[in-house]
């Protein structure tokens, strides 16, 4: 009986574009590749899984370069439920880049830790993975598809120092919080797919809109999903995982968390609230308005207190996302969207590039003290000038100090903002520039530790530094300096007015 | 009640007698037919593996001891029914439940009989309807069957578990684990047939195999027919697989502390489940009521379930000469054998099959086919066979002796 | 009610009759056996001795590896069904499909072997 039901529905082999979706092909061929190379080498032999991630990472690259300069501008499959536009490409970029720098950091982090490598690198490939679908993902569906895959690795990934409690405790914190936010974010999905009657995201945003009949359940399925993503991206009051998973976990995981999972996060929700929802801007943007003056004042304040040094970062990636939060808060929809969105993606690309240097400074550095804590870091240019020097380039840099690139990032927002040009923008802003200065205060007491304290313990011995990691500093040095030096690079890169339009609409 | 009954297939429209009196008759004729067959495997069982072992067997109560069963049954009724007070009450009360009615209702789905001359399909006319010899056809038969041996999982374990002794709790998360491993076994070459066949319901699967070649034991080539025959022996907890009753280590198994006609319940669902699993492998891969041959006089609409029932008892046959010659696996190498041998081998089988018949519908180039597939084979033959090298050596550097 | 679900009907009815056989074996029983329960009767079998701790003890953490191992493969039964029944209309396009599908998944089988979860130890 079934079958003769399905025998009446024409099936046709659906067209792939499979230029358009190579990344994802590579990233997939090369995660099966890892595991069995992974399987059959010799325990002495299992750093040869990492270079092969790294390789695997760089040829996904090439079908992104080779789709950003062909034509057409943008494609879509699937109905327009994958769609690879510029915006896509850039974040796709920045994720492969920033997933082959946290390779770089973590190659000799877990070769010496005695970790299991190849899955190490197999779940990093997955979550990255799953980062890249979600740059093309317009479908409530393959959103949460590609969260759920970039985020059930990275779980893992938070714990993977079995033996330390501090490690299960991150895991289990992140895990549970996690899966407690893609159950509320689900059930916004779930809403907003029920007063719809679709899952694609420019079919919902044809569908809602402020007047007519829009009720509580739009804005609590709006909320809802808000409320999953603030999570994913650590904004106060969801943030209170952060700062227990980034100490716990191990550092290159830590790097990998607070910068591409929390991209990532960014990536959907602008996604979702732009394509999805930008009728409903009335509703989400007042609380993303709170969250935002919230996330950057709390984790500003919070930062301040803390004695070591990830735990500091972690409070101050918080108090970054409230800085890429803000200009989302005060945008306008349609083309006036335009500087909100180039400022979001272009704080993603700078604060990728510069935190991601920070940890590499920190795993370099923590090689030889052995410690997480600031007092460690005591002295650092005495003995390690080129770490020290680096050091302070990152943190100035995170503080937005001109010409680096954090400043550009920051300019970009406050441009965007005042843009907007109405009261709740120029509220937002002034938090946002009374909290650029307090983070002078912790980004500040790290550098004074650098330059002007002496070393703890008297210890000044050199600090051989892996290839690896100098290659990773190298990337990320570069890319903030570069990125201040000549933003006309960035700015162009972010020059995405036009983006909702390539969202299908 | 009369609504609910009128709702019933064959009574579409008005509340028709005649139909409803033909499966009110199939419902009692299927219960006495699985009652009765299910008695009499108990002796063929025992009588048999006399036969083999050089003893007599029973032979007190009735002719050749045929009513030994009856006389078991009838003196389990009088037996004190003892509940531990250790048990969980409820569940102990509920598991012999869970394994007798599953294992009866696999009796509905199977096709018992019918007329398969002249291209009539297995209809046979009963007091002027059409109908097959099949308590219910529904579009999904064989998900049914492996649903009901799902359930019946349920009852063992929660028997085991609920007994809160220790042997019935090993014997049945025994039971369970070995189970589920071989399940997956079952229905990965319960899916090769399904290619040839192309529907789920058990009476489409029989007209898919007219003649002897078309017969899915020749059609998908023995293999998926002995994987399926190893993993129902297996998930029948019978010999050489019966280590979740290994009198030897664990009394009896998951029902050690069951007693009276509590223990009966489950005596009895496990008897039936070999008739009824015997029935499935002739319907799977024996052509189930089709015939080789017309046999003379005898009318066509009971041929088929002559054919049937000739088929069935090779199988308990078959069952039963296992049990008398085969020794029991040990619980690692019944492990292996499902894990590391059959499902790579039904995986590996199943896609062949898929190749080759998608080939032939598509016109491919056979040989072509046949090559790529014996290639692809062979690779995943030498992979899996690395694998178990480098493991055994990886095994003997730790130092472990099997 | 729908055609789809009739079907199911007479197997609902068969079930009833089923359980109706079991009530009923354990109802005569009831009428017609002893009861004279004591302490030793009620204790939980254990080779004769009295019952030393719990009955439910901790059994070997393999046994839910196995379960977890089983039920990825019973789900992928749920894709590779419906395939198979629908091979023809799928075509070509379908059996690469399945063929990545199965791949993947003998990829962990592969994995779990060789990592030694399929050893019974």
């Amino acid at each position: 009986m079934l079958a003769s039901i399905l025998a009446q529905v024409p099936w046709q082999a659906p067209s792939i574009d499979y230029h358009a979706i190579a990344p994802e092909i590579v990233l997939a061929a090369g995660i099966v590749l890892i595991i069995l190379v992974d399987l059959f080498v010799g325990e002495s032999k299992k750093w040869v899984t990492a270079s092969l991630t790294g390789f695997v990472l760089l040829g996904a690259l090439i079908p992104v370069l080779t789709l950003a300069v062909s034509d057409p501008d943008a494609r879509s499959l699937f109905d327009g439920r994958y769609v690879i536009d510029e915006y896509a490409l850039t974040l796709k970029a920045l994720f492969l880049i920033a997933g082959y720098v946290v390779v770089l950091l973590s190659q000799n982090h877990v070769e010496e830790g005695d970790y299991y490598q190849g899955e190490y690198y197999t779940l990093l490939l997955t979550s990255l993975t799953g980062m890249v679908m979600m740059a093309s993902s317009r479908d409530l569906v393959s959103i949460f598809v590609a969260l759920e895959f970039l985020s059930i690795p990275a779980y893992m990934l938070a714990a993977w120092r079995k033996r330390d409690r501090k490690s299960n405790e991150a895991g289990v914190k992140y895990y549970l919080l996690g899966v407690f936010a893609s159950a509320v974010m689900l059930y916004g999905m779930s809403l907003l797919y029920g007063v719809t009657g679709s899952t694609l995201l420019s079919e919902i945003g044809r569908q809602i809109t402020v007047d007519g009949d829009f009720g509580g359940v739009h804005a609590l399925a709006i909320v809802f999903v808000v409320v999953g993503f603030a999570f994913k991206v650590s904004a106060v009051p969801f943030h209170t995982w952060a700062p227990d998973t980034y100490e716990g976990a191990p550092t290159p995981v830590t790097a990998f968390l607070s910068v591409a999972s929390k991209a990532a996060g960014f990536v959907a929700l602008v996604t979702i609230l732009y394509v999805g929802v930008p009728q409903a801007k009335d509703v989400w943007q007042p609380f993303l308005w709170v969250l935002a003056a919230l996330t950057m004042t709390v984790g500003n304040l919070l930062a301040l207190r803390q004695s070591n040094i990830v735990r500091m970062l972690a409070y101050s990636s918080i108090s970054q996302g409230g800085f890429i939060l803000m200009p989302l808060a005060v945008a306008g929809t349609g083309d006036a969207a335009g500087p909100a969105l180039q400022a979001v993606v272009v704080y993603l690309l700078v604060y990728a590039a510069m935190n991601l240097g920070m940890f590499a400074v920190v795993i370099a550095a923590a090689r030889t003290t052995r410690s997480g804590e600031i007092s460690s870091f005591g002295g650092l240019f005495s003995y390690a000038p080129g770490l020290g020097v680096l050091m302070t380039i990152f943190l100035a840099s995170l503080a937005g100090i001109p010409p680096l690139g954090g400043w550009i990032a920051k300019f970009a927002a406050f441009r965007a903002v005042l843009e907007a040009g109405n009261g709740w923008a120029y509220g937002i802003a002034v938090i946002g520039a009374v909290n650029s200065v307090i983070a002078f205060g912790y980004y500040g007491n790290v550098m004074r530790e650098v330059w002007m304290k002496p070393a703890p313990n008297g210890e000044t011995r050199a600090v051989a530094t892996p290839t690896s990691l100098v290659a990773a500093l190298t990337i990320t040095g570069a890319a903030t300096l570069l990125l201040g030096v000549l933003p006309g690079t960035v700015l162009r890169f972010g020059d995405l007015a036009d983006l909702v339009g390539a969202f299908g609409r | 009640m009369v609504r609910l009954l009128a709702l019933d297939p064959v009574a579409i429209g008005d509340l028709l007698w005649t139909p409803l009196l033909i499966i009110i008759l199939k419902v009692v004729a299927i219960f006495a037919i699985g009652l009765l067959v299910t008695m009499f495997m108990v002796w063929f069982e025992r009588k048999a593996i006399a036969g083999m072992q050089n003893r007599i067997g029973p032979n007190k109560a009735g002719p050749w001891g045929l009513l030994q069963t009856l006389a078991d049954g009838i003196k389990l009724f009088f037996k004190e029914d003892l509940l531990p007070d250790r048990a969980d009450r409820f569940v102990f009360k509920l598991a012999p439940y869970l394994a007798f009615v599953p294992a009866f209702l696999v009796w509905s789905v199977i096709p018992l009989g019918g007329d398969f001359s002249d291209g009539k399909n297995g209809i046979v006319t009963w007091f002027g309807e059409q109908t097959r010899v099949q308590l219910a056809d529904p579009p999904v038969g064989i998900l049914l069957v492996l649903a009901l041996s799902s359930i019946a999982v349920y009852g063992i374990m929660l028997a085991g578990w609920s007994s809160g002794s220790k042997y019935p709790l090993l014997g049945s998360v025994r039971a369970s684990a070995q189970m589920v491993s071989y399940e997956a076994a079952l229905g990965l070459s319960i899916a090769t047939v399904l290619l040839l066949a192309g529907t789920l319901s058990t009476s489409g699967i029989v007209a898919n195999q007219d003649g002897f070649t078309n017969w899915h034991v020749v059609s998908t080539g023995v293999v998926p027919f002995i994987i399926f025959l190893l993993a129902a022996t297996a998930e029948l907890n019978r010999p050489p697989f019966d280590l979740v009753e290994a009198e030897q280590e664990l009394v009896g198994g998951f029902n050690t502390e069951y007693s009276s006609i509590r223990f009966g319940l489950f005596f009895l669902a496990e008897f039936m489940n070999t008739v009824t699993m015997s029935g499935i492998i002739v319907t799977l891969f024996w052509g189930g009521p089709q015939g080789l041959f017309d046999i003379p006089i005898i009318p066509g609409a009971i041929e088929g379930t002559i054919w049937f029932i000739a088929k069935v008892l090779l199988f308990l046959y078959v069952y039963v000469w296992f049990r008398a010659t085969l020794p029991r696996f040990r619980y690692d190498q019944l492990m292996d054998l499902g894990w590391k041998i059959l499902i790579p081998m039904s995986l590996g089988w199943f896609m062949l099959m898929a190749a080759l018949r998608l080939g032939r519908d598509q016109d491919w180039n056979q040989a072509v086919v046949a090559i790529v597939s014996a290639a692809v084979l062979i690779v995943c033959a030498g992979l899996i066979s690395m694998a178990m090298k480098v493991s055994r050596a990886n095994r003997e550097r730790e130092g472990a002796t099997f | 009610m729908s055609d789809f679900l009739r079907s199911y009907l007479t197997v609902f009815w068969f079930g009833l009759a089923a359980l109706l056989l079991a009530s009923l074996l354990l109802g005569i029983a009831v009428l017609v056996r002893p009861s004279r329960p004591n302490r030793e009767k009620l204790l939980t079998y254990e080779s004769g001795v009295d019952p030393v701790g719990d009955g439910w003890s901790q059994s070997q953490i393999r046994y839910y590896v196995f379960a977890l191992l089983f039920v990825i493969f019973d789900v992928e039964a749920v894709f590779i069904f419906p395939w198979a029944t629908q091979l023809e209309r799928y075509g070509t396009f379908g059996l690469v499909e399945m063929g990545v599908f199965v791949g993947v998944l003998l990829l962990g089988l592969v994995y779990a072997w060789r990592k030694g979860v399929l050893r019974w130890v």
